[in-house]
């Protein structure tokens, strides 16, 4: 999959649970997502589902562990379905 | 050292996948499934618990930005519908939980000497949220040290965490803040003079 449409992707799969419209509107790979989008935490576990669900993957704890940012998040989603 | 966290509870009703079984997996372990299905309350048994574990993921980071999300390692034990126990690596800190019907905060506290506060937004923005949380903290403060509300500050330090200052000057007791929905809450020590 293309970044430009993982990007895509990760952006819908946040919004509902973003805080801080003016850091989603400049959302990049670099953004985190309570430090920037200023997402609760209690919704980080949604995000991960979520992500689950529309990449058809599983994620472990290790690996949501590090799931905090959009790269983070892409990396691992890659890691799932590059094979 | 303290930390707080607040949930409320009808903003998680619908902005969480609580009632699966995969974000019950993720966030929580095999005793702490069975708490959470130990009586009809499971949606606050998984708030209480979730409260919990997050308001001593404050105290064990104390720093600005969140560097991992790992809730399977806060290991939870539920003393009563107040008080518990979280143990995280070889550290175990005494939790105090505040349950309305609205919301769920909880209180983690190494000394026992503390004071939480639990306020209502007027606004739903993030930012107006933010400064809102600032102004009740200041007032609590003020209130409890006896000086004017308008000597109390709070300035973030480099690493993010909120501080008190009385007249410009640093004060030792520590802040945090949280903020969920339409609620939010402080909890500062309180220091024996």
């Amino acid at each position: 999959m293309k970044n430009e449409e993982l990007i895509a992707k990760m952006k819908a799969i946040v919004q509902p649970y973003v805080q801080d419209e003016g850091a989603f509107n400049e959302l990049s790979e670099e953004t985190t997502f309570v430090g920037d989008l200023k997402i609760n935490s209690a919704n980080l576990v949604d995000i991960i589902l979520d992500v689950e669900d529309e990449f058809d993957i599983r994620i472990d704890n290790e690996e949501m562990e590090q799931m905090l940012s959009v790269k983070a998040a892409m990396a691992i989603v890659n890691s799932k379905i590059a094979t | 050292m303290i930390g707080n966290d607040i949930v409320d509870l009808e903003f998680a009703k619908c902005n969480s996948r609580w009632q699966e079984q995969r974000f019950l997996d993720k966030l929580f372990n095999t005793d702490e499934q069975d708490f959470i299905r130990s009586d009809d309350q499971q949606f606050q048994n998984i708030w209480r618990l979730w409260t919990m574990k997050e308001s001593v993921y404050k105290i064990t980071s104390r720093a600005g930005g969140r560097v991992r999300f790992n809730p399977k390692d806060f290991k939870c034990a539920v003393i009563n519908s107040i008080q518990g126990r979280v143990f995280y690596k070889n550290v175990s800190v005494s939790t105090f939980t505040k349950t309305h019907q609205k919301f769920i905060q909880t209180t983690a506290f190494l000394k026992s000497q503390w004071t939480s506060k639990i306020f209502q937004f007027s606004s739903a923005d993030y930012n107006a949220q933010h400064s809102e949380s600032v102004r009740h903290a200041s007032k609590a403060y003020a209130a409890y040290k006896n000086v004017p509300n308008k000597s109390v500050t709070i300035i973030k330090n480099p690493t993010g965490i909120p501080q008190f200052y009385i007249n410009g000057e640093v004060q030792k007791e520590q802040l945090s803040l949280t903020h969920h929905g339409h609620y939010g809450a402080c909890a500062f020590n309180v220091l024996k003079s």
